[in-house]
């Protein structure tokens, strides 16, 4: 049997509309599963505006990291900080996203279609 | 043997950023330092500082799993202070869709909590109900990028006779779905093994830390503002006060479970007194001075205060009730063992949204 897509789910100061989409999707997904630490995800779903403090917190996870996990940056304020008016992953170009999920929140489907075509499982 | 641990500031049984840095000595905690501002937005300030149509995106935003409560208050506060009168119809809808919205934050909370201390089977009959209330709340909203169906003065839309149709029979069979749930969960031997007597609050801790919402009222607080002093309709229902006395796990739990289940009685009682009539409101002119709006929202009190200078507001202030922070962190989880401190933080279902802002 397949081992489970690990989720690590970093909310870098959403409004959490798209964080329990997110529990909501990996819930009803078998072969997902939410780990607790970065290091052991497949795939990291980056929700929020990326706030000063949760910033340098990525941008030092994945700098430490040698295999880097497939991020995909969820709903728009991750984008590009709307409606808050600042921060998301445009003002952050050293995370490397592989894709980004418009919407306010995006659908349980869209986001476990996003992490199936995306994914690239780590050794 | 002594340790430190540190959890967080991402973790799946929390919402929001928040970090725990720990000592510990064997498997208890003896220090604990929290760590939290890592979800703040600067809403409060923004609001002053973009027109009203973008506040009116901007506020509902705030906190997405309780947007349409801080949508209610921040349209109170302007109701207050231009004079607005609201139509009964639109205050029994509003109504509608706060309790939805409860019952939805109340159901993920329960179901997290069941996930963490490994009732699964539980957790996740919770969320099968938590997307019916969702979807409910999807048809009086319509799509969930619309603008907020809440506006100064009433609705911004007269919501069509088949969305509340189908939200009367939907909420009949979710209140007999929901009921049976509790039911089984309230004397699941393992649900009551991790959490009876774990993580309990003094009422006296409570009132001194002023904390509000369902660990106040699982700590016997009374306090409830939908009650206290009733806004929009809810003088009109008939519905019952949760509060447990335990102050427990269990307790928040049985809390949760109990609010989404009056939620629903409020969503069926608000139906059958919705008459036909007018209920939209509008965008309106703002006149000079101070005003507030309150709400109990999922997570206790919620007040937004407005100042303005007839043209457009000057000020904006949001107070939400003490959710878990420092003082209560340590009030909390100090001396417990660390298999209980998951379902402890769960039991709080912080919203760092609301809290931070």
């Amino acid at each position: 049997m397949a081992l489970p897509i690990r989720v690590f789910r970093a909310n870098t100061g959403s409004c959490g509309g798209c964080d329990a989409e997110i529990v909501l999707a990996v819930a009803q997904a078998p072969d997902m599963e939410f780990v607790s630490t970065p290091v052991d995800a497949d795939v990291w779903l980056i929700t929020g505006i990326l706030s000063q403090y949760t910033r340098s917190y990525i941008v030092q996870t994945i700098t430490s990291m040698s295999e880097r996990p497939t991020i995909i940056a969820v709903g728009q304020c991750a984008i590009n900080g709307a409606p808050f008016g600042r921060g998301g992953l445009l003002d952050a170009p050293e995370i490397p996203v592989k894709a980004q999920l418009d919407g306010c929140p995006p659908t349980p489907a869209v986001i476990l279609a996003a992490i199936r075509n995306n994914l690239k499982l780590r050794k | 043997m002594s340790y430190s641990l540190t959890l967080g500031p991402f973790h799946p049984a929390w919402r929001g950023p928040q970090r725990f840095i720990m000592d510990l000595e064997g498997e208890t905690i003896t220090n604990i330092d929290y760590h939290s501002g890592m979800n703040e937005r600067g809403c409060a300030d923004r609001i002053s500082k973009i027109p009203l149509s973008q506040a009116f995106t901007l506020v509902p935003r705030i906190c997405g799993t309780c947007g349409h409560a801080h949508m209610m208050a921040f349209c109170q506060a302007i109701e207050t202070l231009t004079n607005t009168p609201v139509p009964m119809r639109a205050q029994l809808i509003r109504m509608i869709v706060v309790e939805l919205e409860r019952m939805g934050m109340n159901l993920a909370g329960a179901a997290n909590l069941c996930s963490v201390v490994g009732v699964e089977h539980h957790a996740k009959a919770l969320r099968t109900l938590q997307q019916t209330t969702n979807m409910l709340l999807l048809e009086l909203i319509t799509s969930r990028s619309a603008p907020n169906i809440i506006m100064p003065g009433g609705l911004a839309y007269n919501p069509s006779g088949h969305a509340l149709t189908l939200i009367q029979t939907g909420i009949a069979q979710l209140i007999k779905q929901l009921y049976a749930l509790i039911d089984t969960i309230i004397d699941n031997r393992n649900l009551l093994a991790r959490t009876i007597e774990i993580g309990a609050l003094a009422n006296n801790a409570v009132a001194q830390l002023e904390v509000g919402g369902i660990i106040a009222r699982a700590s016997g607080i009374t306090r409830d503002l939908r009650f206290d002093m009733p806004y929009a309709a809810y003088q009109r229902l008939d519905v019952n006060r949760v509060v447990q006395a335990g102050g427990d796990v269990y307790a928040r739990l049985i809390v949760m479970l109990l609010e989404s289940h009056e939620s629903a009685k409020m969503v069926e009682q608000s139906q059958r007194l919705l008459k036909t009539g007018p209920c939209e409101g509008d965008m309106p002119l703002l006149t000079t001075g101070i005003a507030s709006g309150s709400v109990e929202a999922p997570r206790g009190l919620l007040t937004y205060i407005i100042s303005s200078d007839g043209v457009r507001i000057t000020q904006c202030e949001i107070h939400m009730q003490r959710q878990l922070d420092r003082l209560l962190s340590r009030t909390l989880l100090l001396n417990v063992q660390l298999d209980d401190l998951l379902p402890i933080i769960a039991s709080t279902d912080t919203c760092t949204a609301c809290a931070e802002r």
